[in-house]
């Protein structure tokens, strides 16, 4: 869906590659593709085989947004036993279901596009390095580098409970521009001092179980053995 | 037995993943099975026991088009639970942004879905390579829209500026001077989308069934009314004594009835329940015969199209009473309560209904329009369908896809869970 907010660029992008398979916007669908974007987790086998089949058909795969990279939202659900998930079925559901995980849980993974929704700029950047043969790598910095470049001041200093110091850039801090905290849409980048930035929350005064729910929210699955740990503690 | 059996495995150019059997025996439909084969997502279930701050985050996750709409109707339900104050100008800022966002999931619609069908096109990317003019306009509209939605909530799709109480930045005059701005430029546009998609030839299958939207008594309300059906009319509150949630064994959507019949939410339903369009909407409409109620289905597409050019002036009216936005702390009076909050996303009504008990939710129901449109499909494809027995597979899987997309219908969106209770 974010795909077609690209707009205009799409016409431009259009002159270098072809789509071939594009259930939402096309009626004849095609495989196999050079690049195969994948939005979404599986939630039942059916998608699980869909995905292994994509993985076949394609080149380069690319997890496009949170659910795809992190697990997302849908991943919460994995903070519920089966049983108070399938209550809601008054415990016969459909099918059993199955955990939300990041792409790279069933199939290699060539580029993830980071945050609900990813970034544009980020997808036009891939796109352009695949088309000249650069190497797109992604950003193992915090959201906090882009917020205080574009000077915002701290939500942290506001006594605001932000994930902005552990979490991936390349959002361009827009939520913090905006006045939210940041709530970790893009999951951690990889030197994030996780439980340094714990401690500073809990020094601030934050509860044990508010900076759970908070870690919970979009990563999850990133987030879950460090959380814990902090039940432990 | 059914003597043919005619299936599309996946119906292409809508939101999500939906397949569609049809049985004909004895020169009659037996059976239409609109069937939904996404995986449940439990958002119901995982949003109980958060705090009341997270859940709009939450639910404007339920997809990817009506984010603002799912936003909206979680901050309300929140809002009025927890008596939290709201003040009128932070509420016609979110009527503006539901504007936008309702002209670009419009646009969406019709461009890239709807009208590939009407032109004997693959896809907007054919359509693309005999007009590129018209492609570039549909993006323009897109764009213009976005960017309005984005003027005020941060970003277009999960804008991050919506908080109980109002929003989370200042909103400048500067910025509401560009939407009024931007919104002027487009509305030619929107004219001329109009006067393209009032002409094309719908199917001129007709059907009668209960219509429901939001009511006023003077205008097409978005963001606040009582629910109105062609033969009922009740509060938000009131919503559970009227309509009433199901299962079918095929599918894991959930469908809906209103006091046992099916009934269509949407822009046309908006349109059949509340006869205030503006007179330049009107006219225009009424230039190439088309004239509201109907029981046209296709004219669903009509009634989008007649829907922009409506509240695109609605838009410029209301950014005149509309002034800048400085945020302010607003907590809720208490922390134990109930609220429903029912506003229009694109595809028809919407409703997020929540219990706290000590600020965490206990109990959610979130009802989406197209979980409300799925047994009208259903049955709308039926009757359709029966007065081309005699046609071949390919007659019958074309118009019945021209029935399902003008629903719009956001996969999506109704299986955010099935609840079987």
């Amino acid at each position: 869906m974010e795909f077609l907010n690209l707009e205009a660029q799409i016409l431009d992008l259009l002159k270098y590659l072809g789509i071939k398979n594009f259930r939402l916007a096309k009626e004849i669908n095609e495989m196999p593709v050079d690049i195969a974007f994948v939005e979404g987790t599986p939630t039942n086998r059916e998608e699980i085989i869909k995905l292994l089949k994509i993985r076949k058909g394609s080149h380069i795969l690319v997890a496009l947004g949170s659910c795809a990279s992190t697990g997302g939202v849908p991943a919460l659900v994995n903070t519920l036993r089966k049983r108070e998930a399938m209550d809601v079925y008054d415990g016969e559901p459909p099918e059993i279901p199955i955990d939300p995980k990041p792409l790279d849980y069933y199939v290699d993974v060539d580029y993830r596009l980071y945050g609900c929704p990813f970034s544009k700029d980020e997808l036009i950047e891939l796109i352009t390095d695949i088309i000249i043969g650069k190497n797109y790598r992604d950003k193992e910095y915090s959201v906090c580098v882009e917020c205080s470049l574009r000077e915002n001041g701290c939500l942290l200093e506001q006594g605001l409970l932000c994930l902005g110091p552990i979490t991936r850039g390349g959002c361009n801090a827009l939520c913090t521009a905006n006045g939210k905290p940041c709530l970790g849409c893009r999951g951690p980048y990889e030197d994030a001092n996780i439980k340094a930035h714990i401690k500073v929350l809990l020094d601030m005064g934050f509860s044990k179980e508010e900076v759970m729910e908070a870690l919970s929210l979009f990563s999850y699955e990133k987030f879950k053995e460090v959380i814990a740990w902090l039940k432990e503690e | 037995m059914a003597e043919r059996r005619i299936r599309i495995g996946e119906i292409t150019k809508i939101e999500g993943h939906a397949n569609l059997t049809v049985e004909i025996g004895d020169h009659e439909v037996k059976r239409v099975i609109f069937g939904v084969h996404e995986g449940s997502r439990y958002f119901e279930a995982f949003m109980k026991n958060r705090p009341y701050y997270y859940l709009h985050e939450l639910s404007g996750r339920i997809c990817g088009i009506c984010t603002v709409a799912h936003e909206i109707a979680s901050i309300k339900a929140v809002e009025r639970a927890l008596g939290i104050d709201v003040p009128d100008n932070a509420r016609r800022i979110r009527e503006l942004m539901l504007i936008s966002s309702h002209i670009q999931s419009h646009v969406l619609h019709l461009y890239f879905l709807a009208l590939p069908d009407y032109v004997n096109a693959e896809s907007i990317i054919e359509i693309a390579k005999n007009n590129r003019e018209l492609v570039k306009k549909a993006f323009r509209i897109k764009e213009a829209t976005n960017y309005m939605t984005a003027l005020l909530g941060g970003r277009a799709v999960q804008p991050c500026t919506l908080v109980p109480g109002g929003f989370t930045k200042r909103i400048t005059s500067t910025e509401l001077e560009n939407y009024k701005k931007k919104m002027k430029e487009l509305y030619p546009l929107l004219v001329e989308t109009a006067d393209l998609f009032l002409q094309l030839e719908y199917p001129e299958f007709e059907r009668d069934c209960e219509y429901v939207a939001l009511w006023d008594g003077k205008s097409v309300p978005l963001y606040d009314g009582k629910i109105k059906s062609t033969h009922h009319i009740f509060s938000e509150e009131e919503y559970e004594e009227h309509l009433k949630e199901y299962v079918v064994e095929y599918s894991s959507a959930k469908r809906s009835l209103i006091d046992g019949q099916d009934y269509m939410v949407g822009a046309l339903a908006r349109l059949n329940i509340n006869p205030y369009l503006k007179d330049e909407a009107k006219e225009l409409a009424e230039k190439y015969g088309i004239k509201f109620p109907s029981r046209k289905v296709a004219w669903i597409n009509a009634a989008q199209a007649v829907e922009n050019v409506h509240y695109a002036l609605e838009a410029l009216e209301l950014a005149d009473e509309v002034e800048e936005y400085e945020p302010r702390k607003s907590p809720p009076k208490n922390l134990d309560g109930d609220g429903v909050g029912a506003i229009e996303a694109p595809r028809g009504l919407l409703i997020h209904h929540y219990s706290f008990k000590n600020g965490k939710a206990k109990k959610i129901n979130i009802i989406t329009p197209t979980a409300m449109n799925t047994e009208n499909i259903e049955r709308s494809l039926k009757d359709h369908l029966s007065n081309l027995v005699d046609e071949s597979d390919e007659v019958i899987k074309m118009e019945a896809e021209k029935i399902i997309r003008a629903y719009d219908p956001c996969i999506s969106c109704s299986v955010h869970v099935v609840r079987t209770r």
